[in-house]
């Protein structure tokens, strides 16, 4: 049980989510952040600050979106932690409305 | 973090909620007098480092707000942080070691007593601990910290080697192969920091402990008194000296370890030095815990016995915690010094939302209406305050009708929301902003940064006069509450 990141984040990786975070649990992927479930207390405070609403409970995970559960607990391993907002990809406008992004995920 | 397996989620159920009427009819908002011992209700702030003194251990203007805060909900007492009684570097944790100190922590006393118009009785917790070290690089450990002996020498077969020549090799070993060669202790060094322990009695500064401690707790007490405070509660609970003395696993030879009379040894003559320095009519208590929660640590059974002891001692008040120690925490990243609320004991002294079927809400009633029944039975009447997960009314008013405690703390629900108590005395419990039991507040402490509590801290930050954290991100305190017109 924890927070998940779900695919609205690729390519725009706004990472507004990272500066709110008291347990330092997100981590950076290429086009994506993940948060790793070991770590997240569920305390939710990072939900409301990301632009693209990427972050739910797992238990509110839409169908259709649940693999990003097993992605999040897999990626959070491969990447490093960030503790800082950096700025938003420089395609991300283009990107935060576009549905299906699955595809774009860079690893 | 650790969280039981289950991973049952819970939410904070406070239920019904009192008028104005019932309320001031309840046993909750009812006085208590025990001798020097007087609340205007049995309500109560537990202690919490809230992270807000100088580098230098110093009262800060956060400091003082941060309590006048807390003061302003009305709680029958306050207990402030646990307090450093020596004169050491000790990182923003505020202390009390030297009379320079004392005008500081005064300031927060007038603050509460101004905020609560004289009705919050105002407590200092103090504590005594010792040294805990970062993890270090594993390179930094081997190559430098690590004393070379001759057992490393044997280990590696390298007889006559020099320290030098040794430290290469172990630099080059396979973790498997260095637990091998290092000892236990030695390992746990590397893996977690270094951290000193009450047996460690090769240490003169630790096999000393009895012949030093009585009188730095009695200087530090006559000091709270001379500040203004109401009592002082002794912290013998958690991660720290005077709870490893307590504890099972101290096997100390020398009278202060092994069996119950000779562990809470130490504990009583603190305490008696104590009351011999601030006398019969200054509220002295202390902080123990119920259960350590480690393997091989002290049990309820253990703790019933130090219970009756402190009260027939003459301790004035006894506050009960679980659980929060060193031996099970996690290992903490390299840089960082582990953290006592890590492990399974730490879960059973701040207990989460993702919990198992128990729930987060009241693990240590049980174990605590245990400790209070044998005080009872032993015929002393010390009143006896109880803590862990309590966040409604009916739930505090049963515990105490319930004979489950005579003062009730409320730790985070109070962080949540410090107006609780007045919110729900004057009728206006639907106005409480609900602790989620979700630690944010344990993760902000774990960084040693500011405490705060995620339902409040970004909320209203334009507003005139709102002191901010250092990143200027989250507000230090709650905003006022200001009741609705009648």
């Amino acid at each position: 049980m924890a927070h998940v990141v779900l695919e609205s984040c690729i390519r725009c990786r706004y990472t507004d989510c990272v500066d709110v975070c008291p347990v330092d649990c997100f981590r950076q992927g290429p086009n994506m952040l993940v948060i790793d479930p070991d770590e997240c207390i569920d305390c939710a405070v990072c939900i409301p600050e990301c632009p693209v609403e990427a972050i739910v409970a797992e238990e509110d995970v839409p169908a259709g979106q649940e693999a990003f559960i097993a992605l999040n607990a897999e990626l959070s391993k491969e990447w490093s932690v960030i503790t800082q907002t950096l700025a938003p990809l420089g395609e991300a406008e283009q990107w935060k409305d576009v549905p299906a992004k699955l595809q774009y995920l860079q690893r | 973090m650790w969280r039981p397996p289950q991973k049952i989620k819970w939410k904070p159920k406070p239920g019904a909620w009192p008028t104005r009427e019932e309320a001031s009819a309840s046993r909750l908002f009812s006085p208590l007098e025990a001798g020097p011992f007087r609340l205007a209700t049995r309500t109560w702030v537990p202690a919490m480092v809230p992270w807000r003194a100088t580098e230098d251990g110093y009262v800060t203007d956060d400091n003082v707000d941060w309590y006048a805060r807390f003061a302003a909900g009305r709680p029958g007492a306050i207990v402030v942080e646990a307090t450093g009684i020596r004169d050491v570097p000790s990182g923003p944790l505020l202390r009390i070691g030297h009379d320079r100190f004392v005008p500081g922590l005064r300031r927060i006393v007038d603050a509460v007593r101004e905020a609560s118009n004289g009705e919050t009785k105002v407590f200092i917790q103090l504590i005594d601990f010792l040294s805990i070290r970062r993890r270090p690089e594993p390179a930094k450990y081997l190559g430098q910290y690590l004393p070379i002996v001759e057992r490393h020498r044997t280990a590696l077969g390298m007889s006559g080697a020099t320290d030098d020549a040794v430290r290469q090799a172990l630099l080059g070993l396979s973790d498997e192969r260095l637990a091998d060669v290092l000892d236990e202790r030695e390992m746990e060094s590397l893996r977690m920091g270094a951290r000193e322990r009450v047996t460690d009695m090769h240490l003169p500064h630790v096999r000393e402990l009895p012949q030093v401690l009585p009188g730095l707790f009695a200087d530090a007490a006559r000091r709270a008194r001379e500040a203004g405070f109401d009592g002082v509660e002794l912290h013998y609970a958690h991660a720290y000296t005077m709870a490893s003395f307590l504890s099972a696993l101290n096997t100390r030879d020398d009278g202060y370890g092994g069996s119950l009379e000779e562990r809470v040894r130490l504990p009583l003559e603190v305490f008696e030095r104590v009351r011999a320095e601030v006398g019969p009519d200054y509220a002295v208590g202390c902080r123990f815990l119920s259960e350590d929660c480690i393997p091989g640590g002290s049990s309820v059974e253990d703790s019933t016995y130090f219970g009756v002891a402190f009260a027939r001692a003459g301790m004035d008040f006894l506050s009960l915690s679980r659980g929060g120690k060193f031996e099970d925490a996690k290992q903490p990243a390299i840089g960082w010094s582990a953290y006592p609320y890590t492990g399974p004991s730490g879960y059973e002294c701040m207990p989460a939302h993702v919990s198992d079927e128990q729930g987060p809400f009241g693990r240590n009633f049980d174990p605590s209406a245990r400790i209070r029944a044998a005080v009872r039975a032993a015929g002393f009447e010390t009143p006896v305050v109880v803590t862990g997960g309590v966040h409604g009314f009916p739930q505090a008013e049963e515990l105490l009708e319930e004979d489950g405690a005579d003062v009730v703390g409320f730790a985070r629900a109070s962080l949540a929301d410090p107006d609780w108590f007045v919110k729900v005395r004057t009728g206006h419990g639907k106005a409480v902003n609900m602790c989620i039991y979700a630690n944010y507040c344990e993760a902000l402490d774990e960084r040693h940064e500011e405490v705060t509590c995620q339902l409040w801290d970004r909320v209203g930050l334009d507003q005139p006069g709102v002191r901010l954290t250092k990143d200027g991100k989250r507000r230090l305190t709650p905003m006022p509450w200001v009741p609705p017109a009648a």
